[in-house]
């Protein structure tokens, strides 16, 4: 047991010292740069910003489970709507100035309540690891989104409940900006006491847990007690999440009980790295900003989307986040052996998504299958100020050349960096 | 009486069309130990692929080729996705299969629309058998469950009586040992990937002529098997059957009662608390006959986790 | 459409970037003072199949006031945005269109999206009282909506469960419909429960007898031969059910297959798909809303021809009905306000209490008490003799019954209490 303290206490050590200067210089910079973004960035934009911290740190949170207990949880909308609720509650008792808190505090009601629930929960649902623990998860999800429907009294009507933030010390929280600092201000704090909980002795035992639990329990520890300690962080994390979302938006409805609120924080951990700390935050952030963007732009976003889940599981099962750092890693020391096959990599995935964007489009609107996007009576599509015949045999011909090659390109350059790492790796190893 | 005895048939049609459903799922975390989230895409892929079929090759031959269509998916899908994730474990498998749920059902969309397509029972089988009381029982229910217990009949044969069966059951267990007597684990895992698909895609045929084909059916379907192989008992195929029954008799039987959470609670004298209360407290039972196979669910999970027949926890 | 709003995107983008570059706050508020128009709706994800649906509509209805002449001496714009059917997509998706200029948001295909956008433009109006939106909701029902979140800029084009109720009792009194024992069929949420507590209140009215009510979970439901069965106990000769989507479709197969006696009174019939796939299933059930083209004459046909032709649509849905006539009611309104170089949304909003349109559906008019829209309801049954069959079936809409705007409105909710801008 000793052994295993000193472990820890080592490997945090070493965290630790590895250049303070530039880590520290570049979460600084970071930060100026998030407080100062209102001056910046038009109101939209602020919102898109709003809406991306807070699938960040929804899925941050999501991500405790996976990352330390290896626990995979399929309901954990549950945890952000209850939030949510929390929070649309004391802002309306406030409005009516039944409660006084000042209203930049509001959210930590979420907080509360998740933390509440997730103890409940998260008691139950420990019992059992694995698939079943993932089941439990979801059963609980559909369980309460089949009841709060049918409890107008707590979750609203189909419309849902509202309220506005009240004025205080001076502020009006009716600016975009105004809410965007203090959503800020709470999902760094969600980020640091998640940070923060994983140095603590409790989180590396969480750690281990993931690592092999019935050997902690030979040991002595309660290991039940802790799972469910970080499920109802988890779950008081997710809540946090959802009561953000609640104060931004000033409503909230059963709707956010729904199960892709449940499969929102799967996609984004898995998407931007389940293994790597900022990996949850990179994927919530970009999937949020893609689906913004995407669905103004496209109607097959979706697809889209799910075509890039299953390829990253598939080829990149680390997450983006992580095969970007592995590769980063990696190629720091022999940039020049890889530069070359890194460029017809990149450029044959470009060649990919633009080919393939481009032929499901058109196909999409020969199909006739949207009643919103449709040929002109010409036969004509015009997709971003250019317009063109659907069906002119020269383009279908460049379409599918091109992703053909983008395809080729991109495994051949595949297999000469892998052949290069390998030598590489045999090189070390012979010096070693 | 009568009311009893017919909501006892319904139920068990529907428990058995479940089953069809659930028999692939169930198979499929039996020999992978892989939960797959994309089930009922299958079942909702088989039904288009059914519609699309029946107006071309006629309805039975139809429902035959949707199902091999579909078992013919899921072997590519096992074959070169699901086997390159093999490595990184369950978990990656699972997620795999859910970004797949997503793939599928916008994939329906592009081809079929968002709205329900006119796929039909056909003229042969749009008769009444029977009549109790002012309703007449339509053939293609029966023909529904005939073709589940069709199914659940010769599995088990296959399972306990061929050389095949025998290879599979073993390699449930012990993969490892299969493998080193000279058996082909990977094809195995690949037929029965396959098969579950399959059984899913001919369920999802079947089923679409009956209840509308749109692509909502997946996620519909989706969760309601889970709680079927669960209840059931995780890879346990008489479980799944047991519990699909159970299942479909419990949430028919349930309609015709409306007892709620208050009124039970009166009995102890807490009744008109329960009623201010409200929510949950005040809806009766037959507006939950939706809520109940996740109550179950979660029931089964907390007391006992290997399900009904399930073997591994 | 959705091009637009994506290039407006990159192009405040490419402002905001300019415009950081010059150390200059953006300022796109010198942009043409042209009107526009925004559709927030579900263009993605499962409930898509109802929401783009507003979208052609939308267009339609817009296309048509611009060959009137447009307004503020240009054309009026339509940008279109996903609210990828959530209403904190929804939100978002305002304070996107809000600043790209937008002054009137129409939306209908979802309550909960409605509930969302409305309290969304009230507080934007209250926090910026002299750039006030309007929010026109084409279809979202729910009664709240004109109850205790009812305000002055949101106008409601929609009818509500007592309104279709009330016209459906009169049919029945009328004796249009044949109903004396009615079962009431529902989903078990806020919708579904209105529904039910309509169908009980209406019944002396429609001199009808409940015999039975039962709610059910929304969506969750494969198969309804359960309560078909429980529908035949009571021989109930009508059933009565506010479900929409597969839930209708669903039910109504059901009771097909079984051979059930009952008559079925809907309210959502006519969405695509649905009449498809309930196949025979449908005929001789009834669907009530505002409009139908046959009950209206020469101009309802006349005008159904031209939204199918300028659409190349397959059918004329009601919701996508309600979007058209909400929109060219604002082109009525828009007609009283004249702009004179500025917009002013408020006068906009005053002269909407003063419109009367004569549309293909009959005359409208707004209630100044809560911005309930006075809607025509026509009761129609599905019929081979329709003169306008569905979605390539050979079935159509037969009109049974037409009922005028101020006989069909109920009276305002208590709820209501209006703040008008002063």
């Amino acid at each position: 047991m000793t052994a295993t303290d000193l472990n820890i206490e080592d490997s945090n050590r070493t965290s630790a010292r590895k250049a303070p200067g530039l880590g520290l210089l570049l979460i600084t910079g970071v930060t100026v740069l998030l407080f100062t973004l209102p001056l910046l960035i038009p109101p939209v934009f602020l919102n898109y910003a709003i809406k991306m911290m807070v699938a960040g740190l929804f899925a941050l949170a999501f991500n405790l489970l996976w990352s330390h207990a290896r626990l995979l949880s399929f309901g954990h909308a549950a945890y952000y709507a209850i939030g949510a609720f929390a929070v649309i509650h004391a802002l309306s008792l406030s409005e009516r100035g039944v409660l006084s808190i000042p209203t930049p505090l509001i959210p930590m009601m979420g907080l509360i309540a998740g933390a509440l629930i997730g103890l409940v929960v998260g008691y139950l649902a420990t019992v059992r690891g694995g698939t079943y623990f993932a089941m439990i998860t979801l059963a609980v999800g559909e369980l309460l989104l089949s009841i709060a429907p049918k409890w107008e009294a707590v979750f609203g009507g189909e419309s849902g409940l509202s309220s506005m933030r009240m004025p205080w010390a001076g502020l009006t929280f009716g600016m975009v900006g105004e809410v965007y600092i203090v959503v800020l201000i709470w999902c760094l704090f969600g980020l640091v006491l998640l940070r923060w909980f994983s140095a603590t002795p409790l989180g590396q035992i969480a750690l281990a847990i993931g690592d092999n639990e019935k050997r902690l329990r030979f040991l002595g520890y309660r290991t039940h007690a802790v799972k469910t300690v970080i499920f109802s962080l988890s779950a008081a994390v997710s809540g946090l999440a959802g009561g953000l979302i609640a104060f931004a938006m000033e409503s909230a409805s059963f709707e956010l009980f729904a199960g892709a609120n449940s499969a929102m924080p799967v996609m984004h951990t898995f998407l931007g790295g389940a293994d790597v700390f900022l990996g949850p935050i990179a994927g919530g952030m970009g999937l949020t900003l893609f689906s913004e963007l995407a669905s103004n732009a496209s109607r097959l976003w979706l697809l889209y989307m799910g075509v890039i889940f299953v390829i990253v599981m598939m080829f990149a099962p680390e997450g983006l986040a992580g095969f970007i750092s592995r590769h980063v890693k990696l190629s720091l020391t022999c940039w020049r052996l890889l530069i070359a096959d890194y460029a017809v990599f990149l450029s044959g995935c470009a060649g990919l998504v633009l080919s393939g964007v481009w032929m499901a489009e058109v196909s999409y609107r020969l199909m006739g299958t949207s009643p919103i996007v449709g040929l002109t009576p010409d036969g004509t599509i015009t997709l971003f100020e250019w317009t063109f015949s659907a069906t002119s045999k020269p383009l279908w011909f460049a379409a599918v050349a091109v992703f053909v090659l983008s395809l080729f390109g991109v495994l051949a350059a595949a297999k000469r960096a892998r052949t290069t790492w390998l030598t590489i790796g045999q090189k070390k190893d012979g010096l070693r | 009486m009568e009311m009893l005895s017919i909501s006892l048939l319904n139920g068990t049609i529907y428990g058995l069309l479940l089953f069809m459903i659930a028999a692939g799922l169930t198979l499929i975390f039996g020999m992978m130990g892989v939960l797959n989230f994309a089930h009922g895409a299958f079942y909702m892929l088989g039904a288009y692929a059914g519609y699309v079929l029946s107006a071309r090759v006629g309805f039975f031959p139809g429902l035959l080729v949707a199902g091999l269509i579909v078992a013919a998916i899921g072997a590519m899908v096992e074959r070169y996705m699901l086997r390159s994730v093999h490595a990184h474990g369950h978990a990656h498998e699972l997620l795999l299969t859910f970004g797949l749920l997503f793939v599928f059902d916008e994939i329906v969309k592009f081809f079929f629309g968002y709205y329900p397509v006119s796929y039909r029972v056909p003229e042969t089988l749009s008769f009444s058998v029977f009549r109790i009381g002012s309703l007449e029982y339509p053939a293609y229910r029966l023909f529904v469950g005939l073709v589940s217990i069709g199914f659940f009949g010769a599995l088990v044969l296959i399972l306990r009586f061929t050389r095949i069966g025998l290879v599979v059951r073993a390699a449930v267990h012990k993969p490892m040992m299969v493998e080193a007597l000279g058996h082909n684990v990977p094809l195995v895992m690949l037929l029965v990937f396959a098969v579950g698909a399959g059984m899913a895609g001919l369920a999802g045929a079947v089923a679409g002529a009956f209840y509308p084909t749109s692509p909502a059916m997946a996620s519909e379907i989706g969760t309601i098997v889970f709680v079927v192989v669960v209840v059931g008992g995780l890879g346990s195929l008489g479980g799944a059957f047991i519990a699909s029954l159970m299942i479909g008799i419990l949430t028919t039987l349930m309609v015709g009662v409306d007892t709620t959470l208050a009124d039970t609670l009166s009995f102890v004298g807490f009744g008109s608390w329960g009623k201010d209360i409200g929510g949950i407290f005040a809806v009766p039972l037959s507006a939950s006959a939706g809520t109940l196979p996740f109550a179950l669910m979660l029931m089964v999970l907390l007391l006992r986790p290997a399900g009904l027949m399930g073997e591994r926890t | 459409m959705s091009k637009r709003s994506f290039s407006t995107i990159v192009r405040m983008a490419a402002v905001a970037t300019l415009s950081l570059g010059l150390g200059l706050a953006p300022s796109l508020a010198q942009s043409g003072p042209a009107l526009k128009v925004a559709v927030i709706e579900t263009l993605s994800g499962s409930q898509a199949a109802t929401g783009s649906l507003h979208v052609p509509a939308a267009q339609y209805a817009i296309d048509r006031l611009n060959a009137a002449g447009g307004y503020n001496g240009k054309p009026i714009q339509l940008l279109t945005y996903d609210n990828q059917g959530t209403p904190t997509g929804a939100s978002a998706q305002v304070t996107a269109a809000i600043g790209d200029g937008v002054r009137v948001i129409v939306q209908g295909a979802s309550s909960a999206i409605a509930g969302q956008i409305t309290e969304d433009v009230r507080r934007y109006n209250l926090r910026n009282p002299k750039q006030p939106i309007i929010y026109l909701n084409s279809a979202a029902e729910a009664r709240e909506l004109t109850g205790e979140k009812c305000h002055f800029y949101h106008f409601k084009f929609a009818l509500d469960a007592e309104m279709r109720l009330r016209a459906a009792a009169k049919a029945i009194h009328d004796r249009k419909i044949q109903a004396s024992n009615v079962f009431s069929i529902n989903q078990d949420y806020s919708w579904g429960r209105d529904m039910d507590v309509a169908i009980k209140g209406h019944a002396n009215e429609g001199g009808y007898k409940v015999v039975d009510a039962v709610l059910h979970d929304v969506n969750r439901i494969q198969d309804f031969t359960p309560y078909v069965t429980r529908i035949a106990a009571t021989n109930a000769d009508a059933v009565i059910t506010g479900n929409w989507g597969t839930d209708l479709v669903r039910l109504m197969r059901a009771s097909a297959d079984s051979k059930l006696k009952a008559r079925f009174i809907t309210m959502f019939l006519d969405v695509p798909g649905n009449i498809t796939s309930a196949g025979d299933a449908a005929e001789g059930h009834i669907f009530l809303d505002v409009f139908n083209a046959e009950a209206n004459g020469e101009r309802g046909i006349a005008f159904q021809k031209d939204f199918l032709e300028r659409t190349k649509a397959q059918t004329l849905a009601n919701n996508q009905a309600h979007t058209v006539f909400a929109l060219l009611f604002l082109g009525e309104a828009l007609k009283l306000a004249p702009a004179n170089g500025s917009i002013d949304v408020r006068n906009i909003a005053e002269a909407m209490e003063k419109v009367t349109l004569d549309s293909p559906a009959g005359t409208m008019t707004m209630r100044s008490d809560d911005h309930q829209a006075l809607l025509p309801i026509a009761i129609t049954k599905v019929s081979r003799d329709a003169a306008i069959k569905v979605e390539n079936s050979s079935f159509g809409f037969k009109p049974l019954l037409k009922i005028d705007g101020p006989d069909a409105i109920v009276p305002p909710q208590s709820t209501c209490k209006m703040q008008r801008p002063s």
